[in-house]
């Protein structure tokens, strides 16, 4: 199989039928030559689970410096709430603290409602 | 009772094992579909290391859009685009870069290629020969002769993967078959 029978390969390339039993016998030839080297399957398949690693990694890279960056900031709050309380009050508790000093039915039923 | 093998298996239960994160029958898919893929993007480029790297980076997208496949083409079909789309970027980028589309050099860069018997050493002159033309002709035009000779797709189908007219196909396929025909006699 050589140039000739490209050439008629070429020849017929408009025609938009199936191709002649002879053309599917050197079409199936020179189609053959084409190919990947040995191993491809496994490269592939290889690179998609490294992709796949590095996502989780990344993944859990992310979180936990998201989850860091969550308590440092809570921490930050709770310290800053805490002097600010001492501050104004004199003293500190843990009611100070959540903010239920003096907190009466009455109080809440009149922050609740407006009266 | 025959146990079924991941060959035995249909596209669309690879698929679904795939998705669940059986890297074998995902493997079973890349097997299926590697000559398809070889015939496109090696069609497209020629005998280039790279075309290797394409080729895995067609399967890599395959995966990664797997979850959004629905089935609406032939898996085979969907493939094909994605190589497709992939090798022309390809090719467009080393024409921006100014980088060298074709590289041929078939004994050291395909060692498949590299064989003595008779019934081998015609299908590579062919192969180089075919090579060697289709790499002169524009992208717009190699591709169809791609699709149309190593692919073995219709005009209709062609037509449907490519995104353009029959009509524009079929006029893409006769400036190419004008081409080609120059070509291959200055080859002689």
């Amino acid at each position: 199989m050589i140039r000739g029978d490209i050439s008629e390969l070429i020849m017929r390339l408009t025609s938009a039928g199936e191709w002649e039993e002879k053309d599917e016998k050197v079409l199936s030839t020179l189609r053959a030559s084409y190919k990947f080297s040995p191993g491809f399957t496994e490269r592939v398949v290889d690179a998609i689970a490294a992709v796949q690693h590095d996502f989780y990694n990344d993944f859990a890279l992310r979180l936990s410096s998201l989850l860091t960056k969550v308590v440092v900031t809570g921490v930050a709050a709770t310290i800053i709430l805490a002097i600010s309380v001492f501050l104004s009050g004199g003293e500190i508790s843990l009611d100070s603290l959540l903010g239920f000093t003096n907190a009466t039915d009455e109080s809440i039923i009149c922050l609740l409602t407006g009266n | 009772m025959r146990v079924l093998s991941y060959s035995d298996l249909k596209d669309e239960k690879l698929i679904d094992l795939s998705l669940e994160g059986d890297r074998k029958a995902f493997g079973e898919i890349v097997e299926r579909y590697k000559s398809m893929v070889a015939r496109t993007v090696k069609g497209m480029l020629g005998d280039v290391v790279y075309a290797e790297d394409i080729g895995q980076e067609a399967f890599i997208r395959l995966f990664n859009s797997l979850p959004e496949f629905r089935g609406e083409s032939k898996l085979s079909t969907y493939l094909n685009r994605i190589a497709i789309n992939l090798t022309l970027n390809e090719i467009k980028r080393r024409k921006r870069s100014g980088s060298v589309v074709s590289d041929i050099g078939y004994g050291e860069l395909n060692p498949s290629l590299d064989v003595a018997d008779e019934n081998d050493h015609d299908r590579r002159d062919a192969h180089e020969i075919l090579n060697t033309a289709l790499q002169t002709i524009e992208p717009k035009f190699r591709i169809v002769v791609v699709m149309r000779l190593l692919e073995g797709y219709s005009t209709k189908e062609t037509s449907d993967i490519l995104g353009v007219p029959v009509g524009t196909v079929l006029s893409r396929l006769s400036r190419a078959q004008e081409q080609l025909k120059k070509i291959l006699i200055k080859l002689r």
